[in-house]
């Protein structure tokens, strides 16, 4: 009861945030470029015999995820310098 | 030459970068802990799922949804508008297998094969008198918004033509649509691709001309109607009492599906047939869908229109305590497994489930059940069928969790000689209570979640988010399926001289030596591209932390 009560206030609320958001109505040209865009790594694909594919999928995603962590690290010591006795420069 | 050389930065930012990762599994844990979703009942037992007996198990009419206790109809005709088309013949020169008919007809022009909208395919077969001798066809429902059409040429035909223009507007003010048009000439396959047509006012007309003819082959015209409010399906049982029961229900174009609750026959009375209408489609006297009852079946209340319809598949479990419990519901069967339920005396009937041999049900014995009908064990083996309490019911029966197992208000206070145990009347009931209190209940949050749901999908973000998930939907296919070694497909090509077309696969790896190669090559190219990804993504975090060179290169 208590869990769910919890939950429900959360969902209530989020859900709302969420119905606050506008609506939005794709024109059609955002589904044939999507199309096209899935047609052509469809098409990349063929080549998983010659080209070590999900070998360059997970490194682009592992250095995506590295290049956002720093991101992080630099955004927060900008931050922190920002106060008298602590952080550096990050630049 | 350069050398990569390690250095207290480099270590350093290892840490930081392996720390980083792990930080991240970490968070991602939790979530993992509380995706799993219980998986539905199979519906229908493996051992009816193949052949004649599919239909007897009522889901040969599947593609009506009935399966459920909710049948899905699926709308076949978006309710976005109505266009009605006619052909109009321009030019004397017709032929009688224009435009082509995948659904049958010719195959000799290929163009256009047929018109599609909204991943719905119209093909021309309910005008194959309309178009040889004039006037108006109708196809009710399709929308006044993108038309797409498909040129194709589909034969080797030796008719040889060159298309050049494609045009399109309203009536009287045609124009070039956007794209090219490739000529297609004998012996060569050329897909035209898909135009998409933006929406007009009155209607499209669609012109088709032809060089090396020098005249139009033919002129479409497309005028836009009122749509539909709403479409009606229903559905009519026949019951070998005579009777029938019909169940209707309205939809609009804002339903995915049309939700129609199965009719039953009254009293004892069998199901002997259903047929599915649709107001929506081409005929709408004609069903979108039959289904027939077999004559003999040994489940009917399980048949659609059957008292118990629809039947899951259920495992259970004996206790002398409570006797027979559904297995994930009531009690854990993740031990459960067909060799131990071999015993010929332990055999159920197909009729009730009870026991049909001299063996008498102990702990171990399990039984499986379609409905109320004893079914062999192999269909209570896949692993979609719950046998774990933490399937059925995500935390509950967590054993990390120190509340008893096993539902029911038995669970909550001792029996047995615990009964005597002073200390059980406590530890129990406040166990129960702590569990009533703070475990919730799984199809509560099932509901939450599809509110949430339903809310972020309807926002912007979920919109954005579906309209870029066929990407994603193509990278995981990419990774996780490796193509076939015949690799890519170029031409067709042909060869002067002679009327042979072939497809060629240049980066054909099918070969023996070339797998041998590959397999030795390939992964030693990943690990060069994990080596290198390694390196850019230290150094990224390296430089972030200060110490900027990270792999020192001299």
């Amino acid at each position: 009861m208590v869990t769910e009560g919890i939950i429900g206030v959360f969902a209530t609320v989020f859900g709302a945030l969420l119905n606050f958001l506008p609506h939005l109505t794709l024109p059609s040209w955002v589904a044939s470029a999507t199309s096209s865009i899935a047609s052509m790594f469809e098409g990349a694909g063929k080549f998983s015999q010659w080209v070590p594919l999900p070998a360059i999928v997970g490194g682009i995603a592992f250095i995506f995820v590295c290049s956002a962590i720093a991101w992080s690290i630099k955004f927060g010591r900008i931050a922190v310098s920002l106060f008298t006795g602590g952080g550096g420069s990050a630049a | 030459m350069k050398k990569i050389a390690t250095s207290p930065r480099m270590v350093r930012a290892f840490v930081v970068c392996v720390a980083a990762v792990a930080t991240l599994f970490v968070m991602a844990a939790p979530s993992q802990a509380l995706a799993p979703a219980p998986p539905p009942f199979t519906t229908v037992p493996t051992s009816l799922a193949g052949g004649a007996t599919v239909a007897e198990a009522g889901v040969g009419i599947t593609a009506a949804g009935l399966a459920g206790a909710a049948v899905a109809v699926s709308a076949p005709i978006i309710l976005a508008g109505s266009i009605i088309y006619g052909l109009h013949k321009e030019w004397d020169y017709f032929h009688p297998d224009f435009p082509d008919d995948p659904g049958g007809g010719g195959t000799v022009f290929g163009i256009p094969s047929y018109l599609q909208y909204d991943g719905l395919t119209f093909t021309f077969s309910a005008c194959d008198t309309f178009y040889l001798s004039g006037g108006t066809c109708t196809y009710p429902g399709m929308g006044a918004t993108d038309l797409m059409m498909h040129v194709e040429k589909t034969s080797t035909s030796p008719e040889n033509h060159t298309i050049k223009s494609l045009l399109y507007g309203d009536a009287g003010n045609l124009i070039a649509p956007k794209g090219t048009y490739t000529p297609y000439y004998y012996g060569v396959p050329t897909n035209y691709g898909w135009q998409t047509l933006p929406p007009l006012s009155s209607g499209y007309s669609i012109r088709i001309h032809d060089d090396d003819l020098g005249n139009d082959v033919a002129f479409f015209h497309f005028t836009g109607s009122a749509p539909p409010s709403t479409a009606t399906v229903t559905a009519t049982l026949n019951c070998d009492d005579g009777s029938s029961q019909t169940v209707s229900v309205d939809y609009t174009a804002a339903d995915a599906v049309a939700q129609l609750i199965a009719p039953q026959c009254i009293g004892s009375a069998k199901p002997t047939g259903m047929h599915i209408y649709d107001t929506l489609s081409a005929d709408p006297s004609v069903p979108v869908e039959t289904w027939t009852a077999p004559e003999a079946s040994p489940y009917p209340d399980c048949l659609p229109g059957g008292s118990v319809f629809p039947c899951v598949v259920r495992l259970q479990r004996y206790s002398a305590e409570h006797g027979w419990q559904d297995c994930a519901t009531d009690i854990d069967c993740s031990e459960f497994s067909t060799e131990a339920v071999t015993d010929p005396a332990l055999q159920l009937s197909t009729q009730t489930g009870t026991l049909l041999g001299a063996g008498t049900a102990t702990s171990n014995t399990y039984r499986c059940l379609w409905g109320p009908h004893g079914m062999p064990m192999s269909d209570c083996e896949p692993d979609s069928i719950p046998k774990t309490l933490e399937v059925a019911a995500p935390g509950i029966g967590d054993d990390s969790l120190p509340f008893p197992a096993g539902a029911g208000a038995s669970a909550c206070f001792p029996h047995g000689w615990a009964a005597f145990n002073p200390a059980e009347w406590v530890y129990k009931p406040v166990l129960c209570a702590l569990r009533k209190a703070f475990i919730p209940d799984p199809n509560f949050v099932k509901g939450q979640m599809d509110v949430i749901t339903e809310a972020f999908n309807a926002s912007a973000i979920g919109v954005v988010v579906g309209a870029v998930d066929p990407i994603f939907g193509a990278v995981g296919h990419m990774t996780d399926n490796p193509s076939d070694c015949e690799g890519p497909e170029f031409g067709p090509v042909s060869f002067p001289g002679t009327d042979a077309v072939f497809d060629i696969h240049p980066l054909n790896a099918c070969a023996d030596l070339t797998q041998y190669i590959l397999g030795i090559a390939m992964p030693l190219l990943s690990a060069f591209t994990y080596i290198a990804a390694f390196i850019v993504g230290a150094r990224s975090i390296a430089s972030s932390v200060g110490a900027r060179d990270l792999v020192p290169v001299e």
